[in-house]
């Protein structure tokens, strides 16, 4: 293809050498990796918890998988015709059958648990100290600050969406080379946005999500979930982020012909950083909407014909 | 045996001549059925090009072939296309084949009405490719429908539900025509608890067709209405519920995904015994397997939808149900393992095609487990993990086993021998590209890519360039599977046998190779020792 | 044979051996399970509409 370019193994192998110092170095997998095999373990409780579910049903299922595969693997070997092997001419067992009736019955109550007591948690959206409004655009997203400590939050809130680098080398026949889209060295291409949802850390941050125009969906992996952006409906979900740090998601509902192209970026900061940022906007907003106006959106700044 | 008699009487030439009488007007359940096989054969091939076209977009990161709508209308019609054109016609083909010569019928029950199911669908799908060519372009919302999304179509929305009604039309009676041919035409003395499971499966799935099939019907006409009616039934800004159609589709489409696998099942329990030698293990159990396969897939269709929403109360429900569902499923295969034991295995492609759809199906099970689990789900929901598993279930499942059945029967359809170094080719060429092209989802699913994109971070430009790979090479072999299918009709020197296989046992290989074109005219006396499952203490 | 028939779900001589009857009792087959895809497209409808 035109824009592959000589370098593209070369590029591989040092992803592949920065994914393994990080997991040398201990540090969380933030944002996607070249030849990431597994799920992020996320930078919440319940994303830790999720991931710790997901290899719960990986090892079971790993573990089933080697005595089915064995047993089959034993099979062709052992009773082929070419080594001599006479067929045998029963064709039933019931102790055999009630046995792999209810082994399978016990291995699926024992993660249906887990999976029961995460899923109460992860629906309790009680005790939250901070309320983020989203919706859903073509192909874009809407954040708003609802409240804060207890304290309603007024006129914060702004557009997110694609990257202007980004969003340039996405146009069909670009000739921009994606690899070259890149913020500090992080290849963030198509998953940075022009504003980021700026969020505190060890604060119970309560989501309420709705869609404008068709179904999205917001899903950033380091939180533990997405949940659906509908019109009509108002979706709750909850998170408390522990580490301060950059994540990365995308919509992961089909919304349309920009459906690739409307990332979601949270920047999780240190609550005392939130509160001054969430002061300044506040200010701003209530001093002069137009200065808020041409911050969140540079574009609507233009003089209007 | 009473039966050969009549197979003399059967002239093997009395198929009408010229093609408009031979095929437009036939009402015969083997010349149907090779239409049926042929269709899909055909949709394969265009779904597949639009799979190609798909992938090679996906080669790298960056937008190089095609416009991102252009890419929905591409994974829309890929997944029509493959649903309702390729794998569905599939098995409608080979039912309509084999069943009436399974249970020692003259002919499916309703032979004009069979006529009229079959050729409802080249229309059908006429219509529907028809829209890539229209100002305005395919339908792009997903194959799935989502209302508002695909509502913002053009009148391509018109076509493809029109398009849809006709094949719902063409599956129901498709449905009361095997119903009814396997409850009333049945040689005397077989019994239900005698019938080949790929029989029994058929009569299961049937019952799901006609349950189903009315579900979408109505769900695409209030679609319909919604866009050119002024009703709302979807739309929020007027009362309705975007949500609810989510809730009607699925109720039809998780039914759907069984109408696609047990027939498959049915095909796996007719083969392994065969080549292993060895009666099938748990013949009753494998058949309340399925009926229970069957009655749990109208309970489970919310887990398509964990992430809308729900209650609590709900969203454990639907888990609890489609759990429940991974055990008649692992029943099916350690039934299918179990047979295998003590048995005395050769490996013909038809076993290799089967084997291949138990280990491969079976992962494609596995991972239906783990997105079973609602608190991973959110994670998994609307990734690449989910692509990979509904195509373990589907392509390394359904296509495998309808492939595996072509090997078995294929004989028996041409009265000649296929190639079996070409089979042979064929099988390790596709099972190998197969797993290239979807394992590797799997991990980009977890790593955090959405399906249905058309672009991506170069974080996952890696795993999408091998998926690649295996994409084209998986298509590129299915072109041996052609090259199999016309030198076994109309090359092959090599004549099969009545019987075909040693110990294949089923009516099925009491008729001479190639069936005669009318067959079991008079009923078969059943002589239970040469059915696959005569004894019915088991 | 006769020990068998004991386990035999539906015997032979409750199924009409003539293929017309058979044909005959198929096309009922067929309308009951037309009426079945009908009562299910009607159950759909009041379903909505009654909702």
């Amino acid at each position: 293809m035109r824009y592959m370019k000589s370098g593209g193994t070369g590029r591989g192998a040092t992803g592949a050498l920065g994914m393994l110092l990080a997991l040398a170095s201990g540090a969380a997998m933030a944002n996607p990796v070249p030849w990431q095999l597994n799920m992020t373990k996320g930078v919440t409780p319940i994303a830790q918890q999720v991931y710790d579910l997901h290899m719960l049903g990986f090892w079971v299922c790993v573990g089933i998988g080697v005595v089915v595969f064995a047993a089959m693997g034993i099979a062709m070997f052992r009773f082929r015709r070419s080594r001599g092997a006479v067929a045998e001419r029963w064709s039933h067992n019931t102790r055999l059958e009630v046995v792999w009736t209810v082994i399978p019955v016990l291995i699926l109550i024992a993660l249906a648990w887990p999976a029961t007591t995460l899923l109460v948690k992860e629906v309790d959206t009680s005790n939250s100290a901070l309320t983020i409004k989203v919706t859903g655009y073509q192909w874009k997203w809407r954040y708003d600050y609802v409240d804060y400590k207890g304290n309603a939050v007024s006129k914060v809130g702004f557009m997110s969406k694609l990257a202007f680098d980004s969003n340039k080398a996405r146009q069909l026949d670009s000739g921009i080379d994606p690899w070259t889209v890149s913020d500090n060295g992080e290849h963030d291409y198509l998953l940075n946005v022009d504003h980021m949802l700026v969020l505190p850390t060890h604060t119970k941050i309560r989501f309420v999500i709705t869609g404008g125009d068709v179904i999205h969906s917001w899903w950033v992996p380091e939180l533990g979930w997405k949940i659906d952006a509908i019109p009509g409906v108002v979706n709750e979900a909850w998170a408390t982020i522990d580490t301060a740090g950059t994540y990365r998601g995308q919509c992961a509902e089909l919304c349309g012909q920009d459906h690739a192209f409307m990332p979601i970026v949270v920047k999780a900061v240190a609550p005392a950083q939130f509160g001054q940022w969430l002061a300044a906007q506040q200010d701003a907003a209530n001093l002069d909407r137009a200065a808020r106006t041409a911050q969140a959106e540079p574009a609507a700044a233009q003089p209007r014909g | 045996m009473a039966h050969a008699a009549s197979i003399e009487h059967d002239e093997h030439h009395s198929a009408p001549s010229g093609f408009f009488r031979r095929w437009v007007c036939s009402t015969n359940h083997k010349d149907i059925g090779t239409m049926y096989l042929v269709f899909s054969l055909t949709m394969f091939f265009i779904g597949g090009s639009l799979a190609m076209t798909i992938r090679a977009e996906l080669f790298e990161p960056g937008m190089q072939l095609v416009q991102p709508y252009f890419f929905n209308e591409l994974t829309t019609m890929h997944g029509l296309v493959m649903i309702f054109g390729a794998i569905m016609p599939a098995f409608v083909g080979l039912a309509n084949w084999m069943l009436p010569m399974m249970v020692g019928a003259p002919d499916m029950a309703l032979p004009r009405m069979n006529n009229w199911s079959f050729w409802i669908l080249p229309f059908a799908f006429a219509l529907l490719l028809s829209t890539f060519f229209m100002a305005g372009g395919a339908p792009a919302g997903g194959w799935t429908m989502y209302p508002p999304l695909v509502l913002q179509g053009g009148d391509s929305i018109a076509f493809l539900i029109f398009s849809i009604h006709l094949m719902g039309i063409s599956s129901i009676m498709g449905a009361i025509n095997i119903i009814a041919t396997v409850l009333n035409m049945r040689a005397p003395g077989m019994d239900l608890l005698k019938m080949p499971i790929f029989v029994w499966s058929w009569l299961i799935t049937a019952f799901l067709l006609i349950a189903v099939m009315p579900v979408l019907a109505g769900a695409v006409t209030m679609l319909l209405t919604d866009k050119y009616f002024g009703t709302s039934f979807f739309n929020a800004a007027g009362g309705g519920d975007p949500v609810m159609y989510q809730h009607v589709f699925w109720f039809f489409g998780h039914p759907e995904v069984y109408i696609m696998i047990l027939p498959a099942f049915g095909i796996i329990s007719e083969i392994i015994p065969t080549f292993s030698r060895k009666p099938l293990f748990g013949y009753k159990a494998m058949v309340y397997a399925l009926a229970c396969i069957a009655f749990l897939s109208f309970t489970v269709w919310a887990h398509h939808m964990f992430t809308v929403g729900m209650p609590l109360g709900g969203e454990l429900f639907f888990m609890y149900a489609t759990m429940l569902i991974a055990i008649p499923t692992g029943v099916k295969v350690f039934n299918w393992v179990t047979t295998m034991w003590r048995g005395s295995l050769s490996f013909e492609t038809p076993m290799l095609f089967a084997i291949a759809f138990v280990i491969l199906f079976t992962i494609g099970g596995f991972s239906g487990v783990m997105l079973a689990l609602v608190p991973a789900d959110f994670q998994y929901q609307d990734t690449y993990f989910v692509v990979a598993h509904f195509h373990y279930v589907l392509v390394t499942g359904a296509a495998f086993a309808i492939m595996g059945a072509v090997y078995y029967w294929i004989p028996k359809w041409s009265g000649n021998m296929y190639s079996e170094t070409l089979g042979k080719v064929h099988f390790w060429s596709s099972v190998i590209s197969v797993n290239v092209l979807f394992f590797p989802q799997h991990f980009l699913g977890l790593a955090g890519m959405p399906r249905r994109i058309p672009d991506y971070n170069v974080a996952f430009a890696n795993f999408n360039m091998i998926s690649s790979i295996g994409g084209f090479w998986f298509g590129a072999s299915q072109l041996l599977f052609i090259g199999m299918i016309v030198h076994c009709v109309f090359f092959s020197k090599k004549r099969a046998t009545s019987e075909v296989w040693e110990t294949a046992h089923g009516l099925e290989w009491t008729l001479p190779s190639p069936a005669p074109h009318h067959s079991f005219t008079v009923p078969p006396l059943i002589d239970d020792s040469k059915l696959a499952h005569g004894d019915v203490t088991h | 044979m006769a020990a068998m028939q004991g386990h035999q779900v539906m015997s032979p001589q409750r199924r009409p051996d003539s293929i017309e009857a058979r044909r005959a009792a198929a096309r009922r087959t067929a309308w009951i399970m037309g009426g079945v895809a009908a009562a299910c497209l009607l159950a759909f409808v009041l379903h909505i509409v009654l909702r």
